[in-house]
């Protein structure tokens, strides 16, 4: 096998684009990879800048719904009751929508 | 210790003999019941990767070609052949062709690695082939790893015609895994002067322990087809363009990926690699009323056991969690397979 690129992925290595590769001294492809590294090599990291940046987005998105979603029943007993939203719970919910896209 | 000899046991070697068979003949002619040949796809019957019946080029990196043998070339060009249903030793057999495309001082070889876990520490073992060749440069190596000692069968004579190559040795007790070169080589494995033309038809590939080359032990296809797979693998291949092989069930385990699973036919040596073709929507998830696509699937390294996979295709969007799947190739070009060899 002739090594043309390397990826960091999950746990192991997906080389060429189209071998995933574990990290085993018993597999023989892994002892090429480990081979290509110690040539001084250095292989593409698991997920670049912009999927690191969507990640934590996707992330944020996640946390942020669930606090809105927790945080529902104030809306509703304000409109029902008239009862008020705290400031502080208020604060939060802006600060979550506006972190969501 | 003396027994009636029984010569249906016996090989041409010894068929002439008259005298009582004792443990000695026995041990010289490796007879220790079935499977006493330890090449695997000695015979070529198995070509998992593809099919090679037209001439293959050769690289300077050994390549598996014919699941458990590589080949390659050194300082020349070469191809590698798979020839069907030849006639040698009076049978009807497949064959492996190393041909030189190129002349210099070099080698064409075959090369099967057997896992030192197998039983020849300090035991007497003969390797043998049936070789066709017009080169007298065409041999047999057996190479013990560990002891790094190479042993040389007789040279064929490069008259043209199928000869029996054969050789034996007493492993050293550091032999660690034996390789088994065959072709166009010096008698360490080196380069030899080498004509364009010259060529090295091998058959019958056998490795046995004993100080004598017997007949070579047939496997039916389906025990080779399950040695082989230990090794390497095929969970889904199109064998045609329309042809939409399945991979296993697939679960919704996220809203952006499906996971699949699949159990091997043969439990593998060693930690694997999975081998996915890249093709533009090659592999599907798919159900009544939807269907999911990518261009490769991927694994998850430190989930997997030697005998099963579970697998996962991401990067898609609108997964129902517990949601269940039939996965499936679409078409020419795909191919998952996984790999544990030496």
């Amino acid at each position: 096998m002739e090594i043309q690129t390397v990826k960091i992925e999950n746990g192991g290595f997906r080389v060429n684009g189209n071998m995933c590769v574990p990290v085993s001294l018993d597999n023989a492809d892994y002892v090429l990879v480990a081979e290509w590294i110690a040539e001084g090599n250095t292989p593409e990291p698991e997920f670049t800048d912009a999927e690191i940046a969507a990640n934590a987005q996707a992330e944020l998105n996640v946390t942020s719904r669930a606090y809105l979603a927790s945080t529902d029943w104030y809306v509703t007993r304000h409109a029902e009751t008239g009862e008020a939203i705290p400031d502080d719970v208020l604060a939060l919910r802006a600060a979550a929508r506006l972190a969501i896209t | 210790m003396t027994k009636a000899r029984n010569l249906s046991l016996l090989s041409a070697v010894e068929a002439g003999a008259t005298a009582d068979q004792t443990k000695a003949d026995i041990d010289a002619l490796g007879i220790n019941g079935a499977n006493k040949n330890w090449i695997i796809n000695g015979d070529f019957q198995i070509s998992q990767r593809g099919s090679y019946t037209s001439a293959t080029a050769l690289t300077t990196s050994s390549v598996y070609h014919l699941d458990r043998f590589k080949s390659k070339h050194n300082n020349i060009s070469g191809t590698v052949t798979h020839k069907l249903a030849q006639t040698v030793d009076g049978k009807v057999t497949n064959t492996m062709l190393l041909t030189a495309t190129a002349g210099n001082s070099g080698r064409v070889e075959g090369v099967q690695q057997i896992e030192a876990t197998q039983p020849f520490v300090s035991q007497t073992i003969t390797f043998s082939a049936w070789v066709k060749s017009n080169s007298a440069s065409s041999r047999l190596i057996i190479h013990q790893d560990g002891a790094n000692i190479q042993t040389s069968s007789n040279q064929h004579t490069g008259g043209g015609a199928f000869e029996l190559l054969k050789g034996t040795v007493t492993c050293a007790a550091n032999s660690g895994n034996l390789y088994l070169y065959a072709g166009i080589q010096a008698a360490g494995t080196g380069n030899v002067a080498i004509a364009n033309g010259h060529y090295f038809e091998m058959a019958f590939v056998q490795l046995e322990l004993g100080s004598v080359a017997t007949n070579f032990e047939h496997r039916s296809f389906g025990e080779e087809l399950h040695l082989c797979q230990r090794y390497y693998e095929i969970i889904a291949k199109p064998t045609a363009a329309d042809d939409s092989p399945y991979f296993g069930i697939g679960h919704g385990v996220k809203t952006d990926q499906i996971n699949w699973y699949y159990d091997f036919k043969a439990e593998k040596r060693a930690p694997f690699t999975l081998i996915v073709n890249t093709v533009t929507n090659g592999y599907y998830g798919k159900n009544h009323s939807s269907e999911f696509n990518k261009n490769t699937l991927g694994v998850t390294m430190g989930h997997q056991s030697l005998h099963s996979i579970m697998g996962y295709m991401t990067n898609i969007s609108g997964v129902a969690e517990q949601s269940t799947w039939t996965m499936q190739c679409n078409g020419a070009g795909c191919l998952i397979a996984v790999s544990a060899e030496l």
